[in-house]
Parts: C-alpha cells; sequence; structure tokens
C-alpha cells in the first residue's frame, strides 16, 4: 500500500520530469551547449546580424525538413524533395518570360501539388513502398532538369523572385519568417489538430487505423502533397538566394532535412514527430557549420560531426525507449 | 520440496505506478500442469516474464531443481530449461518449419552449408518421442495458429526445455485445435515436462491443471489442488466475491426492423451463398472453427472484402460499402479481433486510442480538445474498470484484457447503430466478460443492432438471440431463440 502511494506522487512528478528528460530533449540540449560553447568563444556568435543568417541559411533545408517530418510521421518519406526544389527554380525561371511572374510562381505550386498526388497515389493505391517510388521520381526529377537546362545553369533572377531570398518584413528576412513561421505552423498541425492525429495515428498502426474509419490512403497522399509544397517552397527560397537556377540545385538536401527529422526525434517508423524539434535540429546542423567558420576548423569536417551527431542522438533514443 | 523442478518465492515487481507482483510464490512440480488464473492486469504474464528473463525482478529469487537459478535475460531462462511458448508466436512467416526451429542454432557441414539432412533426423527424434507430427518442409504463413503454436512448443522441446510456460495459448484457438493442444500436453506431462498454464477459461483447468495458482492484484490469493475445488471457489478467489451469473437474460425483440441484410453472398469459393439478417435490438451469434468463413464476412461488411455475388441491404435499400471509413459513415463499428496488430496504436497512449474513431465529435473544430479526450477516456476506465496508473499510460504497457477493453471503448465511443464485435472477450477476464456481456445487452436494449462473433460456442449460446453457424464457408446451422444451445452449435460446427 506504502508502495501504491509513493508511486502516485512520482506519477505527477514524472509527466514533467519525463517531458524535460534527456529522451525527449537531447537534441535541445545539444544545441543549446553548442550555442554557449560558440557563445563564449567568439564574440561575433551572439551578434543578430550573424543569427539570422543562420537562421537564413538554413531555411531551405528547414522548409524541408519540416515536410520530410510530416511524412515520417505517417511512416512514409520521400527522396525527391532536394531534386525538387531545384526543379521549381528552373521551372519558374524558365516560364516567367513566357507567362509572366506570378503566375510562373502558381505553376510551380501546382505542379508540386500534382507530384505530391502522384507520389503518394502510387504508394497507396498501387502500394509500392516509399523507397522504391520515390527513387524512382528523384531519378526522373533529375532527368527532367538536365532535359531541360541542357546542363547548363540558368540565369535571370527577376528583382521579385529576389525578395524570396532577401526581402525583409520589418527587418526579419523572407527565409528566416518562411521557415519559422511553417515550423510554428507545422507544430501546431501535427501535434495539436485532428489532421495530425490522424498523422501520426497511421504511422502508429495503419491496419488499426484504417479499420477505425480514417480514410488512411488520402491522408497519406495529403502528406505527400504537403510535404510537396514544402519542396517547392524551398525551391522558390532557393533560386531567391542565389538568383540562378542549376541542373544540381537542391540535389541532396533530401538527405540532410531527413537527419534534421530524425535527430529530432521522429521516428522513421512512424506514429511520433515534432515538428519543433526539427527546426531546432536544423538550426543545430546549421551552427555546426558556422561555428566551424568562425573558429577557423574549417567545414571539411562539418559531415564528419554530423555523422556522429546524428547516430550518437538516435542511440540515445532508441536506448532509452528500450529500457523502458 | 525437492520434488519442486521450479520454485519462486517472493517476486515482486514494481512498474511506474503500478505494483504487478507483491511478493509472490509459485512453485511447479515435475509432470504438473499448474494453471494461473486471475483477473486482468492481477500480474501473470508479468511473473512469466520474470521466469523468462524478459523482465527484472525488484525482489524475490528463483530455485531450479532446488538450486538458486540465476535468471536475468532470456537466454539464462532457456539454457536453464525454461520453455516459453510465446502468445504472438514470433516465428518467421517466410521460413519453412525446420528452419524455424533451428533458427539461431544450424548445424552446419562444410563451407557453412546448412546440413539440412542432420536437422531433419533431429526433428523426426523430436517428434517421435513426443508423439507430435508437422511437415517439417510447410511454411510458417501457410499454417494456421494453432499449427503455429505446435512449432513454437517443438522449439522449446528441442531446447530441452522442462517447464514450458503457456500464456493464454486457447485465447485463439478453436474447439478443436484446444482438444488437438490438450492432447499434446497430456502426451509431454506424461514425459515428465512441466507446465504453466495461464487462462481465463475456467473449465479448461479443471480439463487439463492439477493444481491452480490465483492471482488477484499482484499478490498470490491461493494455491489449490485441481480435485479438491470447484470452478465457483476458484472465480470466487479471483474476483473476491462468489460469481453471478455470467450471462445476462436475453430480451431481444423476436420481430423488429431489420437494419442489415446480406442476401446470397459468394467470395470465390470461399463464401457459399451465405445469407443473414440482423435487426434492430437484437445480437445475433456468428460462429465456426477458424477457418470457417466468418472474418470474411466481417471484412465484406466493412467494406474491406469485395464480393463476388449477392447484395447487402442497409435499411432495405441496396448498399455497396467499399472502405470502413464508409461503414463508419454508415454507422456500422468493427471491434477486430486482433487488437495488437489492427485494433491498437500500442505506443500511443489511452485516451488517443480511445478517442481515435470519434475524435471528430470530441473535437468538432480542427483543434484538439486533449482535456475533454482524457476526461472521456477516464469515465471509460472507470465504467470499463480499465486497470491502468492514467489515462495517459501507453496502451503497450496494459496488460492484454485491458488492452482488450481500450478497444471495446474505441467503439462505444461511436455512436453507431451496427455494431460488430469479432471475438470482444478474447484475453478478457470472467468478470470483465461478465459485464461485457451485460453492456451488449444493454446496447441491444437501447436499439443497436450486435453481431457477436466467437469461437466459443458456450458464450455465443448465452449471450445471443440467435446464432449462425459457418462451416469451410457455408451456414450448416441457423438456430433460433428457442433451439440456440452449446451443444447444437457445436455440432453445426464440427458436423459431428
Ligand atoms: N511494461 C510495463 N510497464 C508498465 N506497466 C506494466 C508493464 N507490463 C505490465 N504492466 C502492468 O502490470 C500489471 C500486471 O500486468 P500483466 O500483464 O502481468 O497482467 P495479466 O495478469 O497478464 O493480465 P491479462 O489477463 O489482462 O493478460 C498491469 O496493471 C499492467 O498495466
Ligand atoms: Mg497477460
Amino acid at each position: 500500500m506504502t508502495i501504491k502511494r509513493q508511486q502516485e506522487a512520482q506519477g505527477r512528478l514524472s509527466a514533467l520530469v519525463k517531458a524535460l528528460s534527456l529522451q525527449n530533449m537531447a537534441i535541445v540540449y545539444v544545441f543549446i551547449i553548442l550555442c554557449i560553447v560558440l557563445a563564449l568563444s567568439s564574440d561575433a556568435f551572439l551578434r543578430p546580424r550573424n543569427i539570422i543568417n543562420i537562421i537564413r541559411q538554413a531555411s531551405v533545408v528547414g522548409v524541408l525538413a519540416i515536410g520530410m517530418t510530416f511524412l515520417l510521421s505517417t511512416a512514409q518519406f520521400d527522396l525527391a524533395v532536394g531534386a525538387q526544389a531545384g526543379f521549381t527554380g528552373v521551372v519558374i525561371l524558365l516560364l516567367i518570360p513566357v507567362i509572366g511572374f506570378i503566375p510562373a510562381l502558381l505553376s510551380s505550386l501546382g505542379i508540386a501539388v500534382l507530384i505530391g498526388l502522384i507520389t503518394g497515389a502510387i504508394i497507396t493505391k498501387i502500394g509500392v513502398n516509399s523507397l522504391v517510388t520515390t527513387l524512382g521520381t528523384l531519378s526522373i526529377i533529375k532527368g527532367l532538369l538536365l532535359v531541360l537546362t541542357d546542363g547548363r545553369i540558368l540565369r535571370g533572377a527577376t528583382p521579385e523572385l529576389r525578395w524570396f531570398g532577401s526581402g525583409e518584413i520589418l527587418s526579419i528576412p523572407f527565409p528566416v519568417i518562411a521557415f519559422l513561421g511553417l515550423g510554428i505552423l507545422g507544430e501546431f498541425v501535427l501535434n495539436y489538430t485532428r489532421y495530425g492525429r490522424y498523422l501520426l495515428a497511421i504511422g502508429g498502426n495503419r491496419e488499426a487505423s484504417k479499420l477505425a474509419g480514417l480514410r488512411v490512403d488520402e491522408i497519406i497522399i495529403s502528406a505527400f502533397v504537403l510535404s510537396s509544397i514544402c519542396a517547392t517552397i524551398g525551391g522558390i527560397i532557393l533560386l531567391g538566394r542565389i538568383y540562378s537556377a542549376s541542373p544540381l540545385g537542391g540535389v541532396g538536401t533530401e538527405f540532410i532535412a531527413i537527419t534534421a527529422a530524425v535527430l529530432g526525434g521522429t521516428s522513421i517508423f512512424g506514429g511520433e514527430g515534432s515538428v519543433w524539434k526539427t527546426v531546432v535540429a536544423v538550426l543545430l546542423l546549421q551552427v555546426l557549420g558556422n561555428g566551424f567558420n568562425l573558429l577557423n576548423i574549417g567545414a571539411n569536417y562539418q559531415e564528419l560531426i554530423q555523422g556522429f551527431i546524428m547516430i550518437g542522438a538516435v542511440a540515445l533514443y532508441t536506448y532509452q525507449r528500450r529500457r523502458q | 520440496m525437492s520434488r519442486s523442478i521450479l520454485e519462486m518465492r517472493g517476486i515482486t515487481k514494481i512498474f511506474p505506478g503500478v505494483v504487478a507482483l507483491d511478493e509472490v510464490d509459485l512453485d511447479v512440480a515435475r509432470g504438473e500442469v499448474h494453471a494461473v488464473v486471475g483477473e486482468n492486469g492481477a500480474g501473470k504474464s508479468t511473473l512469466m516474464k520474470i521466469l523468462s528473463g524478459a523482465y527484472e525482478r525488484d525482489a524475490g529469487s528463483i530455485f531450479l531443481n532446488g538450486q538458486p537459478a540465476d535468471i536475468s535475460a532470456p537466454a539464462d531462462a532457456i539454457r536453464q530449461g525454461i520453455g516459453i511458448v510465446y502468445q504472438d508466436l514470433p516465428l518467421v512467416p517466410s521460413l519453412t518449419v525446420l528452419a524455424n526451429i533451428y533458427l539461431g542454432r544450424e548445424e552446419t557441414g562444410r563451407l557453412g552449408r546448412i546440413d539440412r539432412a542432420r536437422h531433419l533426423s533431429r526433428y523426426e527424434r523430436l517428434c517421435d518421442s513426443f508423439g507430435i507430427y508437422l511437415p517439417p518442409d510447410s511454411r510458417i504463413r501457410d499454417l494456421t495458429v494453432a499449427e503455429r503454436q505446435l512449432v513454437e512448443i517443438l522449439k522449446v522441446l528441442d531446447r530441452d526445455a522442462q517447464v514450458i510456460v503457456m500464456d493464454e495459448p486457447t485465447a485463439t484457438l478453436d474447439q478443436n485445435a484446444k482438444q488437438a493442444l490438450f492432447q499434446t500436453v497430456r502426451q509431454l506431462q506424461a514425459a515428465g515436462k512441466s507446465f504453466i498454464f495461464i487462462t481465463h477459461f475456467i473449465d479448461e483447468i479443471f480439463e487439463i491443471a492439477d493444481r491452480v495458482t490465483v492471482l488477484k492484484d499482484g499478490c498470490r490469493v491461493d494455491t489449490l489442488e485441481i480435485d479438491q475445488t470447484r470452478p465457483q471457489e476458484v472465480v470466487a478467489l479471483m474476483i473476491g466475491h462468489s460469481p453471478r451469473e455470467m450471462f445476462p437474460d436475453k430480451t431481444g425483440a423476436a420481430s423488429s426492423t431489420p437494419i442489415l441484410q446480406l442476401r446470397g453472398i459468394w467470395i470465390n469459393a470461399r463464401i457459399r451463398d451465405f445469407s443473414m439478417t440482423l435487426h434492430q435490438g437484437e445480437i445475433l451469434g456468428l460462429t465456426g472453427l477458424v477457418g470457417s468463413g466468418c472474418s470474411d464476412i466481417v471484412n465484406l461488411i466493412i467494406g474491406n472484402l469485395a464480393y463476388d455475388r449477392g447484395a447487402v441491404l442497409l435499411d432495405g435499400a441496396p448498399t455497396r460499402i467499399s472502405s470502413p471509413y464508409e461503414a463508419i459513415k454508415r454507422g456500422i463499428c468493427l471491434l477486430p479481433s486482433d487488437r495488437k496488430g489492427s485494433g491498437l496504436l500500442l505506443d500511443f497512449e489511452l485516451a488517443k486510442n480511445v478517442s481515435l474513431s470519434s475524435i471528430e465529435k470530441i473535437s468538432p473544430r480542427q483543434v484538439i480538445q486533449f482535456q475533454r479526450e482524457r476526461r472521456i477516456a477516464a469515465q471509460f476506465i472507470e465504467k470499463l474498470r480499465i486497470v491502468t496508473p492514467s489515462a495517459r499510460q501507453r496502451v503497450r504497457n496494459l496488460s492484454g484484457g485491458n488492452q482488450q477493453k481500450v478497444v471495446l471503448a474505441r467503439m462505444l465511443r461511436t455512436d453507431a447503430r451496427i455494431l460488430i464485435l469479432d471475438e470482444p472477450t478474447q484475453g478478457i477476464d470472467v468478470r470483465a466478460k461478465e459485464e461485457i456481456f451485460l453492456l451488449m445487452r444493454q446496447l441491444a436494449d437501447q436499439g443497436k443492432a450486435i453481431l457477436f462473433i466467437s469461437s466459443e460456442f458456450k458464450e455465443i449460446a448465452g449471450v445471443a438471440d440467435r446464432g449462425i453457424v459457418l462451416r469451410n464457408g457455408a451456414i450448416t446451422a441457423a438456430l433460433d431463440r428457442n433451439d440456440i444451445s452449446e451443444t447444437r452449435l457445436v455440432a453445426a460446427a464440427t458436423m459431428l
């Protein structure tokens, strides 16, 4: 009996302890520690300009990672989003001379929806798994990029376009607003709305969700559409920042996006996802690069260290969970 | 003392918020079948997981053949002759019986080639010595649940298990398979093997066990010799008072409005000319042995399986339901039989599992009302007496029977008019069963139409107003209130 009462008291406290536990918050603690270390070792680090810069540089990957977090939550993923971001730039640059700025922008979003629908439909209705399907779409998009650009870099970003890379609202750059704004919106949708609950439930147990009356296929397709739109927004920001579109632009960022989502504690087996921690993880990866520059370590080490952090963090999550 | 092969002394196990076991003792004699019974959450599975090394104990000791045994990992238990027949049967579906039995312990010849001939002769020797037989080259995925269980048993026998633990082995078996399992157990018992046998079917322990240990709320209440006790006494010890009548009165209206009708349904060669009518306010039982086609009928009604010929009528009008989503929209809700595979989100908290099918009602706008969600879950925890530290407990950490109640709560939250309960009492203790039957009757009295699928003929006979028996995809009996009885159901299902 006494043990029971003791346990009850512990139960109330344990909710808070659990929320702040290493298992849940490892990435946040690592991020904070890294920031403190950098702030102590370099005066430049905490300057507003540097901070804004870091967030701006992280924004393209960040927006992709937010979309990826949605997909991973439903136990899906998309390897084509990086290439799709690059593809967006090419499409817009090719279309602007023909149909004008706004229509070109809208078309790129339309194409994003279409790509998401098709990918999602192949995966749900036909049942091909997401690895195979998106390796396929990755190859197709890369191929299209080469065909459309003939292997050359396209230039000719208009001033309107540049605004998406460096325009400011209340002296905060648009990419920063888009990235953090989508992060807040994404966290809200994923963990506080019915739609988010459906995504997580399907990731947790697809069969059970189906029998419980969720429209599983449609919801998975919608996640692909969302991720595809994120990829396109990322592509627009990228175009606005580098003013040009190359046939290889964006390719490879999908892996950083997946890395960030997983670092943030989103399970690749679905059922669990946190957009805000994905955002923290994206920033962590960026700060790491920035710190290397500030400390003159050289960017060559970044991927190396990134790999260790990724495996270390995930090992920690997994180990703690298994011990429960 | 020395005749005990296994002794567990003062076993204590504490989970956050739960004392699962409180100084429990258990001893098992050589050649004995020792039953362990208790309500859902009493601690039966936890005790077995400690014996198997899957859980660490907080206190207590284990003796094998009178010697202290050090069991801190599953490998220790296996090495010391404890064999666990897991309920979820962890076998590799794509491999053969032989490959599964020797998985991880293959005998190899030159160049590391697997020596099939040696395996085969060892397998045959094993089968011969215990009088069991299964074709060694069948793939696991082609076997029935009962056969898979046999593979598990052979696996532990091959590792020379002396004490074989079976946690609710009969929960997923039909009558025939159950008898076959008991036959096997008796043969092995004669060969000197001991069994720990967990079940919620009290009559089974009187059929197979020598002694029974009763657990309640993590404590051992008593250990009784089977031939010196009666079922009522065991149940009284389990629930703490003398048992009531298991089945509520049948009040289903004899002639009311038909809600759901199936007419002349054919599915490939699996279902042949199936017809049934489900009326408002009644409980219709559907039963048969494994493979008889009951699950096809369930899947068909909720739109998970297409049919070739025939018609489905809802309120008298022909309908075509093509997904569970549509089924729920039309007021048809299913309680799936496989709670882990197709019922629960195991890593989600209890409250979220309860709300899954009714979240639109709990949160009419998109934003989820967490408080309300938990409050509703708390009501069900009380109403169905779910043993859990809180509504936020992960469902994975609940005992089997309590998990089943969570799925049930989800169904009750929807306001479906047609409830399909596929094995709703699987893994549920006697008291909860009684409560569920009562609840089913109350729901029927409120005007719901209930289709009750069960392989327990006794439960169908006790609860349903009418019964339909399937055998090999065809109806062999349609019994109405006056002639539904366990014997008739058995006869129709087995064609004896
Ligand atoms: N891993 C775990 N974490 C937390 N609590 C647990 C865990 N496993 C079991 N419990 C709790 O311990 C208690 C005993 O559970 P156990 O599974 O042993 O019950 P049981 O007697 O097998 O019940 P059932 O008949 O429903 O299978 C329950 O209250 C359960 O919620
Ligand atoms: Mg159990």
